[in-house]
């Protein structure tokens, strides 16, 4: 049995080898997009274009703006006259932030009440919007406290809250999006091969011979799979090498952990590949169909925004998503450094899974057969 | 003449996209449903955070705290612990995503007339959940404050705890601060890479099935044929354009400012020029695999990092901004967000509007250029190997081809 398995799976290999389109574009695309990845979501928002109206004109309002300037957040770019010219340079999408500074704001300080600063922001770009107004809070008040009490930063933190962050401690948002981005592009890449896996025999109408050979189905499916998931394995260890080594995310957890619980997500991913390359006649329709449930996968797992905040609906569905429970895994065992004692609900989740679908898979391929 | 073979093109086009389903789904369904995927994956607000809260003081205050943060949307309270490090436990199962701990005597002020302020610790493994949960903990943390400060010392105290300087906030065109209003205009011109990837994959398939070796016999000039290929996928792209509109009015509430008629210039510069970039994809690539591999790559990922939908362009190096002037998105994404939400007019939109027309054209005329009539399959679909003899026979017949 074993032998007739490498036999079907060595020529699943030879095949591979010959490919020179789909492997390059996934080793070549996902090292590209990995990068890019790394590269945008490093970007701090920064020099967020500002106007600012300076009404008062006295040595109290130009601390404030120059406390404003060395802010890495904003930066002004340019004066106006009066709010009427900030809201018509926001319409004309000349600036995103509009600071009026009011008459009196000096005599304000000087006598201990409490002066106000307009604010306006352009809410099109709401990003950068609510980055420059976290950061102009922040000024306003390190700026009051120094004026009105002499007080520096230092002696009055210990009367805020007192928060701490843990795991991704400066909220670098790579170390979430990029283990992310590396599981997914192999899971992409493994299931897009074991589509095309059956669906190049139809084409070829070869497909009729394998089912009248005397193989088993799973012997079929296995000897099917393994290609794909030895070329998925390497892809996976690389883009891990790439996340850990190139984009510095931190591997605290075990590897060997990892590694082993990669080839069982393997598995039940793989299956899926399989079904679809039955399901369709010709490889572009494979291929086509992996995409779909890709994105479809994309909501459910957590890719971009944490399911935990999601609606109890999605929340509950996610759970039948492998993906999902793949991606809780890398980031338990990448950020968290945690083990089977707490992974082993979603190792059972993903080993549930692929066992539906790798029985359904086989079921299909006997049907088939007969 | 040309006018004729335009149309005939256009009309046998149309009835190819019509017949068959999964080319039709692509470019009339295909960006609605990519849109609803795409709003949802990105975003998606913080509601009801999983936190836990370690009250140490169990007094009044700390029980009034408590039913602050329990009336907020952002976080939920699902767990009450006795100690901190009971906590850790949660963090490690992905139960909670912030602990709050109410120190032994809050709600006291001590002789020095400070009190001590409450503690949290945030997983950060989300970043931008934890920063909304960071925001939230730390607002009802501090008015709350400043409510004790105020009931042990009397109104002097809020000179203490109140922010020094007030800030009086206006926000212009998206009140609420909507992330999906700022993304929508941008992810509109996103779904329209779908009709370009379309149309990037009917070429190269009638490359494939060798239907444009046929048109070597006939009169039909290279332009005409290539406009008339391009025109109903323009077509269905303002579709898209009036659907995704209106989607977004209806079910994101995502208002429309600006004249219809300026945005429907531009969608239609950015489709034309979005089209023809793929056209010169397909002129290339003669399977349809690789030109649908090869045009996801084009129309979806530098538009998704480096079109300033998500991610600010601002802070790039300007080479990489210049380069990316090279896609159409990225022109398309800095007028029609001001265009769609401020209602900015293009007389102030003029230079990426000009880059837009100018890559309409160049892409256009590149594709004309580039391509040749006489079709010379010389490459072997990776795909689907064709046996060696048959290769032999296709290169002998187009080397025939081109001698004639």
């Amino acid at each position: 049995m074993i032998a007739r398995i490498l036999n079907i799976a060595w020529k699943e290999l030879l095949h591979l080898r010959k490919d020179r389109v789909l492997i390059p574009f996934f080793i070549i695309g996902g090292i590209v997009e990995l990068t890019l990845i790394a590269w945008a979501t490093n970007q701090p928002i920064d020099d967020i274009h500002t106007t600012i109206v300076d009404h008062d004109q006295s040595a109290q309002s130009t601390a404030l703006i120059d406390a404003l300037d060395d802010t890495s957040t904003l930066a002004h770019e340019t004066s106006a006259n009066n709010a009427a010219a900030v809201r018509s340079k926001m319409h004309r999408d000349e600036t995103v932030v509009g600071i009026v500074i009011p008459e009196g704001y000096a005599e304000d300080v000087e006598a201990g009440a409490f002066p106000t600063v307009r604010l306006i922001l352009n809410g099109a770009h709401s990003v950068k919007a609510q980055e420059a107004r976290r950061a102009i809070e922040e000024v306003t008040f390190e700026q009051g406290m120094r004026e009105r009490f002499n007080m520096e930063p230092a002696e009055y933190a210990e009367m805020l809250p007192q928060i701490s962050v843990r795991y991704n401690e400066d909220l670098e948002r790579g170390w979430y999006t990029l283990p992310a981005e590396s599981g997914f592009i192999f899971y992409l890449f493994t299931v897009v091969l074991a589509a095309l896996a059956i669906t190049r025999e139809k084409e070829k109408g070869t497909y009729e011979q394998l089912l009248v050979m005397p193989y088993r189905s799973v012997e079929v499916i296995i000897g099917k799979a393994l290609a794909p998931m030895v070329v998925g394995f390497a892809l996976f260890l690389a883009m891990m090498g790439l996340t850990v080594f190139a984009f510095g995310v931190p591997f605290r957890g075990s590897l060997p952990l990892l590694m082993v619980l990669a080839i069982i997500y393997l598995v039940a991913e793989l299956g899926k590949g399989i079904l679809m390359s039955m399901l369709s006649r010709t490889q572009l329709q494979a291929v086509l169909l992996v995409f779909v449930l890709a994105m479809v996968d994309m909501i459910f797992s957590g890719y971009a925004v944490a399911v935990e905040t999601m609606p109890p609906f999605i929340r509950f569905l996610s759970n039948f998503v492998a993906i999902r429970h793949w991606l809780l895994i890398v980031r338990g065992i990448m950020l968290k450094d945690v083990g089977l004692s707490v992974l082993w609900p979603h190792v059972l989740a993903i080993i549930a899974i692929g066992t539906v679908i790798l029985t359904f898979t086989a079921t299909q391929y006997r049907r088939q057969a007969n | 003449m040309i006018l004729t073979h335009f149309l005939a093109i256009s009309r046998k086009e149309l009835y190819h996209i019509v017949r068959d389903p999964g080319t039709l789904l692509l470019v009339t369904i295909g960006p609605v449903f990519l849109m609803v995927v795409f709003t949802y994956t990105l975003t998606s607000e913080v509601r009801n955070a999983p936190v836990a809260v370690i009250d140490q003081a169990k007094n009044t205050a700390s029980r009034d705290l408590i039913e602050q943060m329990d009336t907020s949307e952002v976080i939920a309270i699902t767990d009450r612990l006795d100690t901190p490090g009971e906590a850790n436990d949660l963090f490690d199962r992905n139960q909670i995503v912030a602990a709050v701990i109410i120190p032994e005597d809050y709600g006291t002020i001590k002789a020095d007339g400070t009190m001590s302020p409450v503690d949290g610790i945030i997983d950060g493994t989300e970043p931008v959940s934890a920063q909304a949960v960071i925001d939230e903990i730390s607002y009802i943390a501090q008015a709350d404050a400043e409510k004790i400060y105020v009931e042990a010392l009397g109104e002097d105290a809020t000179n203490f705890v109140r922010p020094p300087i007030t800030i009086d906030e206006e926000v212009l065109y998206n009140p609420e601060l909507d992330n999906l209003f700022d993304f929508y205009p941008g992810l509109v011109g996103m779904m329209l890479g779908l009709p370009a990837i379309a149309l990037a994959m009917a070429v190269a398939r009638e490359a494939e099935h060798g239907k444009l070796e046929q048109l070597v016999a006939t009169p039909i000039k290279k332009r005409a044929l290539l406009l008339g290929k391009m025109a109903p996928y323009v077509g269905f792209g303002m579709l898209d354009v009036y659907l995704l509109l209106v989607m977004g009015r209806l079910a994101y509430d995502v208002p429309f400012e600006g004249s219809i008629l300026a945005y429907t210039l531009v969608a239609i510069l950015f489709l034309v020029a979005n089209l023809g970039l793929g056209l010169l994809i397909a002129v290339f690539i003669r399977s349809q695999q690789v030109a649908m591999l090869v045009a996801i790559l084009v129309f979806f990922i530098p538009p998704f990092f480096m079109s300033g939908i998500f991610f600010p362009i601002d802070a790039m190096p300007w080479i990489v901004r210049e380069e990316m002037n090279a896609f159409p998105a990225t022109s398309f994404v800095a007028i029609s967000r001001p265009l769609f939400l401020q209602g900015t007019g293009l007389q102030h939109l003029w230079e990426s509007t000009a880059i837009l027309a100018l890559l309409a054209i160049g892409y256009l005329e590149l594709a004309v250029f580039a391509f040749r009539k006489k079709v010379i399959i010389d490459l072997p679909n990776p795909f689907h190997r064709v046996e060696k003899a048959e290769t032999d026979a296709v290169s002998q017949r187009s080397v025939e081809g081109a001698a004639q």
